[in-house]
This record gives structure tokens, C-alpha cells and sequence, in this order.
């Protein structure tokens, strides 16, 4: 009978385990909430406490209770922050938007990613708040940016979701040509200033001071033609030729992009393109540097302090050089290259959600609006004077342990995050003199390229998609895409000769096979429905 | 035994001694390498001469990674929700095997069945997320230890160990006197050791490997396991900056070798991470082929 009992007592502990642990109870719906609506309603002042979402990545939570006790005390807004692991913030949004546990607010966000929630209403439209409350962040755009942001960043009815961070003008411009002109010159060639003297530079150090000349590359096939891509004034894939009247066209089957093919193909018959660099690892590509075989580099200003880093290290002269006479190749030396600008913003930003109350709503608006003003955007990237940064000739510097150099506690073990976003990780507004400082080479460069502002060329193309568009386009691309990089890698390694007429038109075919005439017209519609 | 010394039977010897052996080897190159790695010196690493030995060997990345919080932290992490994990798991493993082995349990056909169901259908995510949640487990270490507190194959095995004791030990254990918690400590505990080394063993690996519940249960830096942290790490490159100082990221050097930083670091982080595991499964691995050996082929 005791064993009996004993045997009883066992099983009820194992049932109760059960319940709580492998049996979950039955499956909860995960219900969407319905459309976002505006809140309304009367806002009430009073203690304000909110969730926020940030990426692992951008987060420097040690620091946290500096930032969010002074936005506690100035606004009394409490932040509560929760820490999505970075390599798996998509899944964990996921599962935080099906199971009804997303946050009030979300920092760092990917435009693109919050759009798509945003279609099944979980995600407050701002529209109706940026001339009424967010009058500061709108101030930080000219209007041709605003324009460009508000047909870019909305969705299909024109609604914007998430207030992107504005970048200053300062940390942001083209990337350009680095060369070792030491070599140049004892080659007996000048540092080049057209595609063709390039390869006729790299060809005589390669008779003369180094039997292995590369050129490495990184991420693949499409960074492959990067700078050339400038040069041959073309781009590889969607965009509006300034040479066709700013038509939108895609690159890769037009005359220009052939020439670049047929440059690229020369390249790496000559064994000047390494044989890798569709595959090359990182690792692969700085070992080329490292050993002293590459002569050319296309990289933001202010990049050859590491190239001749590197140098330095294995001991090799260190001539890596850029000239401000003399940045970008050019293909079509009548015409000139192309120029490459970057947007006014980041592709990430803020986003509140439909969880937010009125009074929350308020204030959050109000800190976010407080945020892009000079001394927001001063607290933002330095924190607060006499605590984590004084002002030295006007000049904002961090002190103590966040200058220590010798500290290796997390307050000073993120330098790098430090330099570009600030003690808390994050702005919505950079502050253009911090970054006109923090990076010299940007203005050095933005002065030298002066019709920077009217080239579009990196500039993503705005859509408005109906939803029929938006599915067939998405299908056509697949392919299109597929065929095109499939080809691209055939003229490069010589598989198919680029300088062959029946070899691009049959390039020319398979793409029209692939949808492309359809693909374009899709998109020629729906970037015209732009105002 | 005789040993078949034909030259067919030599061929099939040299055949899987060779094959045998090029698999260690294939197996035990990025281990070396990632070892090798992460003591050699930047330079070496930044050119790729690093193979299975170290190249300028320093242990610069060691200190960096112990020295610096995030990396201890995530560790002591995992220690943490481990151990407490696997000792929870396999008191209730043994607490639901005893009675399932007991043939007088009447309820035992029912609740076995009902256990080996979630085998084939469990709850799924999104409920257990939300079940955690209810109960309060959210960003706690007790999200780590009590759900999926028990894996079934595991009390099976520990089930077929109990069975396998002879019944005469327990009845004479009764016949002096001994009450059911006595047998079950004094009688049949000792008895099956290899048994508790083994599922003990399982579920040490399986949570100091997981990554997935950590992931969506907590939402604090701070209290990520090592899992997370070095997913972030080798994944994403992000947080490579949080293991150098100051004075590192800002010298020029640093700078320069910051491809061969990151590469050593990863490694370096990986191997750390290795380390309880290597030196726990030698030292249970005997437990550990006997309970595996045992629990297959009596039932």
C-alpha cells in the first residue's frame, strides 16, 4: 500500500512537471491587433513608462541608466529597453509581433522590415505628427531631401512608418581611388586618371617591379565593378541614366555596361582581376594587401591610414595615396565618370507601434522631436557635459572613463561604437560639426567632387507598387536577376566574349526570355505614380 | 578469436584504418587551425599563413577575451542556466522514470502514452512562448531550466536502466525493512550511475549548445549565454569592438589589423567555448559508452 502510495506521489509530481514543461496548454491564437489608428483622446502630464526595442548590436546597455535617467528626470518618460540579439532581430520581431509582445517604440529599425508590419497595423503612421510635433527632425532635411524621403520611404498610400536617421552631410560622400603611386611612378607610368591607363599602370608594374599585380575583391560578384561602375558612367542594375535623359533603365543590357564587361574581361585575362574574386573571403582579400600585390583600391576617404597600416606592418613602403585633383577613373574621358552620393539617411530609424497610448504617444513624440534639436543631438552622441563629455574650445570631448585609453570595463571597451553613435548607441539626427570633425577626409572629398549633389547615382529608385505590380515584379526580378549575374560572370572570365555580337545578343535574348521587357515596364509605372 | 589474415581481409583493414584516419584528420584540421589561429600573432593571420600551427605565437586574444566582460559574462551564463538546468532536468527525469517502470502503477500505460506523444507533437513556439510569459519566466534563468525540463528519449533510457534492475534486489531491500524512498536511493540509484552520467551528459550538451530559448526568452545583454553572444560574434562581426579598449580601437596599429583582430577574436571566443565540454566529456565519456551500450540493447 505505501508503495503505492509513494508510486502516486511520484506520478502527481510528474504530471504537474508535465503540465508546465512539454504539454503547453492549448495553442493561443496569435491575433493580429487591428489596423493602427491615431490615438486619441485628452493627454494627461503625468509619469510616462514605454518599451523599447533595440538590435544587440547598436545597444551599449551599460550606459543605459546614464541616458535613460536623464530622460526620465527631463521628460519623465521611462524607458524600458528590451535587447534583440542582432544576427536574429528579424526572428525574434516575428515572434514578438505574433505573440502580442512587441514594444511601444523601436530604435535602429529596417525601414523595409517595419513596412511590411506595418501592413497588418501593428505600426503608427507619422504623417499627421512631423509639421505638428516632429518639426525639429523635419527641420534637420532640405526640402528637395524631404521631398525625396517622403517618396521613397512611405508605403504604397503614402504613409511613413519610420522616421529614418538623418545622416550629416559631413560623414557622408563618394568613395574613390586609392593608388600606390611610389609604384606608379617607378614603374615610369603617372597614376592614372583613365580606365586605360590604369591597366596600362598595372600592366607595367607587373613587368617591371611585381610579377603578381591584383585586383581582390570582397562580397562578390557585384562589388566587383565597383568605381568602374562610375567610370563607365553605369550601374548594374535599376536606375535612371543622366546619359539616356534620366530614363529609367536597367543598366546591365546597355551599351555602356557591355564596354565595362568588355574592360572587366580584359582585366582578368590579363591576370590583373584575381581569379577568385567572385568567391574571395576576407581573409583571401586582405592577404593580397598584406603582401604587397595590389596597387588600386576603391574605399571612403580616410581608408589609407589602414591600407598603408597594413603596409607598414609587412614592411612595405607605405605609398598608398589619394589626390584630390584626381579621384575617380574615367571610361569616356569628353564625358567624365559618374559621381556616386549616398541619401540624406540611413535605410533604419524609429518606429513607434499601435501599443502607445495618447499620453504616451505625447511624449514620446516630444522627446523624439527634443532629440533633433542641437543640444538633443549634442546628449545623443556625447551624453551629458561634466558626466561623460566637456567642452574643449566649444569642442565637445568625452572624458573620464569614456576617454580612458586603458580601460577595459564595457563603459570604455566600445570606442568604435563611441566614435559613430555616441555613448547610448543611437541618434535621429547626427550632428553635422561632430562629424565634420570626426571625419576630415569627407569634407576634403565632398569639396573636391563638386557636382556631388546632382548625381543620383547610388540613390535607391522610389516605387508605388499596386499590389498586383508588387507580386509579378517580385517573381520577374528573381529571374531576371538570375540570368543577368549568370551571364555578367560568363563575359568576365571569358566563358562568353563580350566583344562578341552574338554572344550579347544572345545575352540580349535570354534576358528578354526572362520578363525584362515586362519587368521594366512594371517599374517605369509605378516609379511615375511618384509626385 | 582468430584473426582472418587474407590479403582481401588486410585490404579492407588498411581501407578503413586509411579511411578512419583521413576522416580524423579532416575533422581535426579547423579545430587546429581555429586553435592555431587564435594564438598566432596579426600579422600572420592577415596573410593567411596560419595552418596547423601557430604563427608568432602570442596570447594577446586570450587576455583580451578573459580580461574584457563580455565573453566571462555570457560564460558564467552558461554555466549558470547548465547546471542548474541539467540537475532539474534529470531529478524529474528520474522522478517520472521510477514509476514508469513500476508495472503495478496503474496509471502508467495512460501517462506514458501521453508522454510519448509529445515526442511527435509538441506544443509548438508560439503557445510555449506564451506560456512562459503568463507564468512569469520571461528574461529569467528560470526560463532556462523549467520548460522542456525533460526529453523524453532521455527517460526512456532512464526507464530501461530501473527495469533493468534485478526485482530480487528490491524485494529483498523490502524484506528488511527498507521503505520505497530507501529502495529507490540505496537500491536502485547506485545501480544505475552509468545511466545518470549518460542523460546527465545529454542534457549538459544539449543546454550549453542551445541557442534558440535563450534567444527568445531574454531580452537583457547581460544575461545572454555564450550561445548568443558568440552568434552575434561570428555571424554578424557586431560586438568584435566590446572586447578591445579604448586604447586599442584608437591606436593606429589596432586599426590596421582589425580584419586579423576579428578573426583571431572569433576563434579565440570559439575555443573558450569549447572548453567545458572538452574537458567535461572525457572524464564522463566511460559512463557515458556504458549507459549508451546499456540502454541499447536491453529493454
Amino acid at each position: 500500500m505505501k508503495n503505492r502510495a509513494v508510486i502516486a506521489l511520484f506520478a502527481l509530481v510528474l504530471a504537474l512537471t508535465l503540465a508546465v514543461t512539454a504539454c503547453a496548454g492549448p495553442a493561443a491564437t496569435a491575433t493580429p491587433t487591428v489596423p493602427a489608428a491615431t490615438p486619441t483622446g485628452p493627454v494627461v502630464r503625468g509619469p510616462v513608462s514605454i518599451d523599447v526595442v533595440r538590435s544587440t548590436n547598436m545597444s551599449q546597455s551599460y550606459s543605459d541608466d546614464i541616458f535613460r535617467n536623464f530622460v526620465k528626470e527631463m521628460f519623465d518618460l521611462t524607458l524600458n529597453y528590451s535587447y534583440y540579439p542582432s544576427s536574429s532581430f528579424l526572428e525574434k520581431l516575428s515572434l514578438s509581433f505574433a505573440t502580442d509582445s512587441y514594444g511601444d517604440m523601436m530604435e535602429i529599425v529596417d525601414i523595409a522590415t517595419i513596412n511590411r508590419y506595418a501592413k497588418d497595423g501593428f505600426i503608427l503612421p507619422l504623417n499627421e505628427y512631423i509639421d505638428a510635433k516632429l518639426t525639429n527632425y523635419k527641420k534637420a532635411y532640405s526640402e528637395s531631401e524631404w521631398d525625396y524621403l517622403m517618396s521613397s520611404q512611405t508605403d504604397a498610400s503614402g504613409k511613413l512608418f519610420v522616421l529614418p536617421v538623418r545622416m550629416a552631410s559631413g560623414s557622408t560622400g563618394s568613395n574613390i581611388f586609392f593608388y600606390r603611386s611610389a609604384q606608379f611612378e617607378k614603374a615610369g607610368v603617372k597614376v592614372p586618371t583613365t580606365v586605360q591607363e590604369l591597366y596600362d599602370g598595372l600592366m607595367a608594374i607587373k613587368a617591371k617591379l611585381n610579377p603578381k599585380v591584383t585586383m581582390p575583391n570582397q562580397w562578390g560578384l557585384a562589388n566587383v565593378y565597383s568605381g568602374f561602375d562610375c567610370a563607365f558612367r553605369t550601374q548594374n542594375g535599376i536606375w535612371k541614366d543622366p546619359d539616356e535623359g534620366g530614363r529609367l533603365v536597367y543598366g546591365p543590357v546597355t551599351d555602356k555596361f557591355r564596354q565595362l564587361l568588355q574592360y572587366m574581361n580584359k582585366l582578368y585575362e590579363s591576370d590583373l582581376l584575381a581569379k577568385e574574386f567572385s568567391t574571395m573571403s576576407d581573409q583571401q582579400f586582405w592577404k593580397e594587401y598584406a603582401a604587397g600585390n595590389t596597387y588600386v583600391c576603391w574605399r571612403f576617404p580616410g581608408f589609407q591610414v589602414r591600407l598603408n597600416g597594413i603596409l607598414k606592418a609587412a614592411k612595405i613602403e607605405q605609398d598608398w595615396e589619394y589626390d584630390t585633383g584626381n579621384l575617380l577613373l574615367s571610361a569616356y574621358p569628353d564625358k567624365g565618370p559618374l559621381q556616386q552620393r549616398y541619401g540624406s539617411f540611413y535605410s533604419s530609424g524609429t518606429a513607434l507601434t499601435d501599443k502607445l497610448e495618447p499620453a504616451e504617444l505625447d511624449r514620446v513624440l516630444e522627446y523624439l522631436d527634443w532629440s533633433c534639436t542641437e543640444e538633443g543631438q549634442i546628449f545623443h552622441e556625447f551624453g551629458i557635459e561634466g558626466e561623460t563629455y566637456e567642452r574643449k574650445d566649444g569642442i565637445p570631448t568625452f572624458i573620464g572613463k569614456y576617454s580612458d585609453a586603458t580601460e577595459t570595463s564595457p563603459a570604455g571597451s566600445y570606442y568604435g561604437n563611441l566614435q559613430d553613435y555616441g555613448p547610448f548607441g543611437y541618434f535621429l539626427v547626427e550632428n553635422e560639426p561632430h562629424a565634420e570633425r570626426a571625419y576630415p577626409d569627407y569634407q576634403i572629398t565632398n569639396a573636391a567632387l563638386k557636382d556631388m549633389e546632382s548625381m543620383d547615382l547610388f540613390i535607391p529608385i522610389p516605387y508605388r507598387f499596386t499590389p498586383a505590380e508588387e507580386t509579378r515584379q517580385a517573381e520577374l526580378y528573381v529571374v531576371v536577376d538570375s540570368v543577368s549575374k549568370e551571364y555578367q560572370l560568363s563575359f568576365i572570365v571569358g566563358q562568353k566574349d563580350p566583344n562578341s555580337d552574338a554572344d550579347w545578343n544572345e545575352f540580349l535574348s535570354k534576358m528578354n526570355a526572362a520578363g525584362l521587357e515586362e519587368y521594366m515596364t512594371i517599374l517605369r509605372e509605378a516609379n511615375g505614380r511618384i509626385p | 578469436m582468430i584473426r582472418d589474415r587474407s590479403l582481401t581481409s588486410r585490404f579492407i583493414d588498411i581501407f578503413v584504418y586509411g579511411l578512419s584516419i583521413f576522416v580524423f584528420i579532416v575533422t581535426l584540421f579547423p579545430f587546429l587551425n581555429i586553435a592555431a589561429t587564435s594564438i598566432s600573432g596579426n600579422l600572420p593571420v592577415l596573410t593567411g599563413k596560419i595552418g596547423f600551427l601557430p604563427v608568432e605565437p602570442t596570447f594577446e586574444a586570450y587576455t583580451r577575451v578573459l580580461s574584457n566582460w563580455l565573453i566571462p559574462n555570457a560564460f558564467f551564463n552558461s554555466i549558470l542556466y547548465t547546471a542548474l538546468s541539467t540537475v532539474y532536468s534529470v531529478v524529474v527525469t528520474l522522478m517520472m522514470a521510477y514509476p514508469m517502470a513500476k508495472k503495478d502503477f496503474v496509471l502508467r500505460k495512460p501517462v506514458w502514452y501521453m508522454l510519448v506523444i509529445t515526442m511527435y507533437f509538441s506544443g509548438g513556439m508560439i503557445p510555449t512562448f506564451l506560456l512562459v510569459r503568463e507564468v512569469g519566466m520571461m528574461d529569467s534563468w528560470m526560463s532556462q531550466v523549467f520548460p522542456l525540463a525533460i526529453a523524453i528519449g532521455n527517460l526512456i533510457l532512464m526507464r530501461i536502466f530501473i527495469n533493468n534492475v534485478p526485482v530480487e534486489l528490491e524485494e529483498s531491500a523490502k524484506l528488511d525493512g527498507a521503505q520505497e524512498i530507501t529502495v529507490f536511493f540505496r537500491i536502485i540509484l547506485p545501480l544505475i550511475k552509468p545511466g545518470i552520467a549518460t542523460i546527465s551528459l545529454y542534457y549538459a550538451l544539449w543546454k550549453w549548445n542551445d541557442f534558440f530559448n535563450p534567444m527568445i526568452y531574454f531580452f537583457s545583454f547581460e544575461k545572454f549565454p555564450l550561445t548568443v553572444v558568440l552568434r552575434e560574434i561570428v555571424l554578424q562581426g557586431s560586438n568584435v569592438d566590446k572586447f578591445m579598449s579604448a586604447a586599442q580601437m584608437a591606436q593606429p596599429d589596432t586599426d590596421i589589423y582589425m580584419e586579423a583582430y576579428v578573426t583571431r577574436l572569433k576563434d579565440t571566443a570559439l575555443l573558450v567555448s569549447m572548453l567545458p565540454i572538452l574537458i567535461v566529456f572525457p572524464i564522463l565519456q566511460k559512463y557515458f559508452i556504458k549507459g549508451m551500450n546499456e540502454g541499447a540493447v536491453k529493454g
